[in-house]
């Protein structure tokens, strides 16, 4: 049995008269202790993915179908009260910008505490707060910071007291979502850092998502590629990405252009190419292959059907036609 | 807050007064009418009594030597005499300050208690039918002005139903002992004071609304909804903690309204506070007492100010200075 089970999740947000579907019949699996990320441009249902794991989806927004098991707890249609409970306990979360993920006028060790009594009203006090300097030390944060406001923090401090605050009540599950965005690049290296050694250390599973692709190859055993709302490519961080070293093995044109627009320090000198255009606007039907509109090897038949989804590998799969024709 | 912060803001408190109390002074002595054409009007005072009269009030000193009298008569805690009621002026106002404090006191409690109550029931269910009827009835209320208000209340409640007096501090002639005064003036209180808390509860309850409904999309409400929070700790420890300080700038605003519309609702509800006072002595010329009240006003407005930047330095950590 996997930790986190995501089976055919939809989700759908309500915007103005029409709907939208962010995530279109996602299955992933999260096994105990590992790692899994998840990238993608901006608006590919990464974010949406994530925060429908701890129910925390804005108001405009259903899961349609689907189901979410969590360690054998079927997530979806569960109320709040035994929500909260497993919030936090079961799966925490690491915010975007934790610039705005503090509250500013509460000091960062009382936010922190505040988590543990939320879930364990008889923790003494005297306990509950040296466990607060504990989580402070372990990411790096000095005791005698432990009573300063968030504005007090550098960005980077404030990530890692998130971080702190995320593991306060032991989860199984640990959500970063774009833990890095908006650090400077020795800030992203040490949260980095930090999360692949607290990975071990706290026994934690992480579903990490970003569009970094060097931050999830830092960080993430296996890799979920999301393009429109559909995953198009899974497989282990090395089947995708490639050994270091080596050429990327991606499959799928889609992540082939997103490694392609990633510069590689070590590779040949060349002008990254980039990848043109938007992902397609998904309140409006789309017949065939989504990535179509913007695939460079783009044929009649990705305009019409849908590609299957093809395995490469023991653990690699992809969707797309061109690999049914190679693979025939 | 660090010392030299307070400091600062004390000294910007004193030059504030100053400002204030030669302004009062100013405007009181450029206005039209000279107050012993008032006190002369009715018989034929001979030269030697209207000079008399004219050096009783300090009148013949030339205006920057008035003006100096004025202060240092200030600093001595003596604020003039009235003319029309031939008492000081520290008297009069005691007499009538009691009642406005009792007054505006209870309609400011009510009204933030109130407001900000009504402001996060429409801000936690925002966009809903609660939400709706909270901001349309708080515009509605908003828009009337006090006396308006207040007339109607004595309609219905005084006119038409006869379940409140509607005049007053007391019922005239009513022997009671000390509980029997005080359900009285309660029952007196109430209608004036429920005029004030409706136009201003609307208020609070349009500003705490709409500063919380931007303060729940912020990213640390869903961390706090993410660690598995209850609701009301979460709109109450975290939304509305954040969304105190526009409540508080409000509150300072609020002083200056209330104190405006007590001169409206005691005039209406014939409640013998400053107000009224006001209202008499404008129709009466009275300036000393016009100029003693205006004085306390200003007092009032700018110590909540003077106040509200101290709790901004409590609430906020961001904007402490060290």
């Amino acid at each position: 049995m996997s930790l986190l089970e995501i089976d055919n999740l939809s989700v759908d947000y309500r915007v103005g008269t029409g709907s939208l579907r962010a995530v279109d019949h996602v299955s992933l699996r999260i096994e105990a202790g590992e790692a899994l990320g998840v990238v993608g441009e901006s608006g590919c249902g990464k974010t949406s993915l994530g925060l429908s794991v701890p129910m925390l989806l804005p108001g405009n927004a259903t899961i349609s179908s689907g189901s979410i098991k969590l360690a054998d707890h079927e997530l979806v249609g569960m109320n709040e009260a035994q929500l909260n409970r497993l919030r936090w306990t079961a799966v925490a979360f690491v915010f975007q910008g934790a610039m705005n993920a503090l509250n500013p006028v509460q000091r960062v060790d009382r936010q922190i505490l505040e988590a543990i009594s939320a879930h364990d009203s008889h923790a003494a006090k005297e306990e509950s707060s040296q466990r607060v300097l504990e989580l402070l030390d372990l990411v790096g944060i000095a005791p005698a910071r432990a009573k300063s406001y968030p504005h007090e923090f550098s960005g980077g401090m404030r990530q890692r007291a998130m971080i702190a605050m995320a593991l306060a009540c032991r989860p199984s599950l640990l959500i970063a979502d774009e833990p890095t965005t908006a650090l400077d690049v020795i800030s992203q290296a040490q949260i980095l850092a930090l999360l692949s050694s607290l990975r071990r250390s706290e026994d934690l599973s992480v579903l990490m998502i970003s569009h970094d692709l060097s931050a999830i190859k830092r960080v993430c055993d296996r890799i979920v590629v999301m393009y429109a709302g559909v995953v198009v490519e899974t497989g282990t961080t090395e089947q995708v990405l490639g050994r270091r070293g080596e050429s990327a093995l991606a499959a799928h044109p889609y992540t082939q252009a997103l490694i392609g627009a990633h510069p590689d320090l070590r590779g040949e000198r060349v002008l990254a190419p980039g990848l043109a255009g938007h992902p397609p606007d998904l309140s409006k039907p789309i017949t065939g292959c989504r990535f179509a509109d913007r695939c460079p090897s783009a044929m009649s038949v990705c305009r019409e059907i849908v590609p299957p989804t093809v395995t490469i590998s023991e653990g690699h799969t992809a969707s797309c036609h061109l690999l049914k024709k190679v693979g025939a | 807050m660090s010392a030299r912060y307070l400091t600062r803001k004390l000294a910007t408190l004193v030059v504030t007064l100053y400002v204030t109390v030669s302004f009062n002074f100013l405007l009181f002595h450029v206005l039209p009418g000279s107050p012993i054409q008032l006190l002369a009007r009715s018989g034929h005072y001979d030269p030697a009594a209207r000079a008399q009269l004219i050096k009783l009030f300090g009148l013949n000193h030339p205006l920057l030597a008035q003006y100096f009298i004025y202060l240092r008569n200030m600093v001595h805690g003596d604020l003039g005499f009235s003319y029309v009621y031939r008492k000081p002026v520290t008297t009069v106002l005691g007499g009538a300050i009691g009642n406005t404090l009792l007054l505006v006191g209870t309609a400011t409690l009510v009204t933030i208690l109130v407001g900000v109550w009504l402001g996060v029931m429409a801000a936690s269910r925002a966009h809903s039918l609660t939400d709706a009827s909270i901001t349309v009835t708080s515009l509605a209320l908003w828009s009337m002005p006090d006396f308006f208000t207040g007339m109607i209340l004595i309609f219905i409640c005084g006119v038409w139903t006869h379940v409140l007096p509607i005049s007053g501090l007391v019922t005239p002639g009513l022997v009671t002992g000390t509980w029997g005064h005080i359900v009285d003036v309660g029952r007196h209180l109430i209608l004036p004071a429920l005029t004030l808390t409706f136009v201003n509860a609307a208020e609070f309850s349009l500003i705490s609304r709409n500063t919380l409904v931007d303060v729940m999309v912020e990213d640390y409400m869903l961390t706090a909804r993410a660690k598995g929070l209850q609701r009301r700790t979460i709109v109450w420890r975290h939304a509305l903690r954040n969304a105190m300080l526009p409540i508080v700038t409000a509150t300072a605003l609020y002083v200056g309204m209330i104190l405006g519309g007590a001169i409206q609702v005691e005039t209406v509800f014939s409640w013998p506070g400053m107000g009224l006072l006001i209202y008499n002595s404008v129709v009466q010329r009275d300036y000393p007492v016009l100029e003693g009240c205006f004085l306390l006003f200003a007092i009032a407005v700018i110590a909540t100010n003077f106040i509200s930047d101290l709790l901004y330095q409590v609430l906020d950590p961001r904007v402490r200075r060290t």
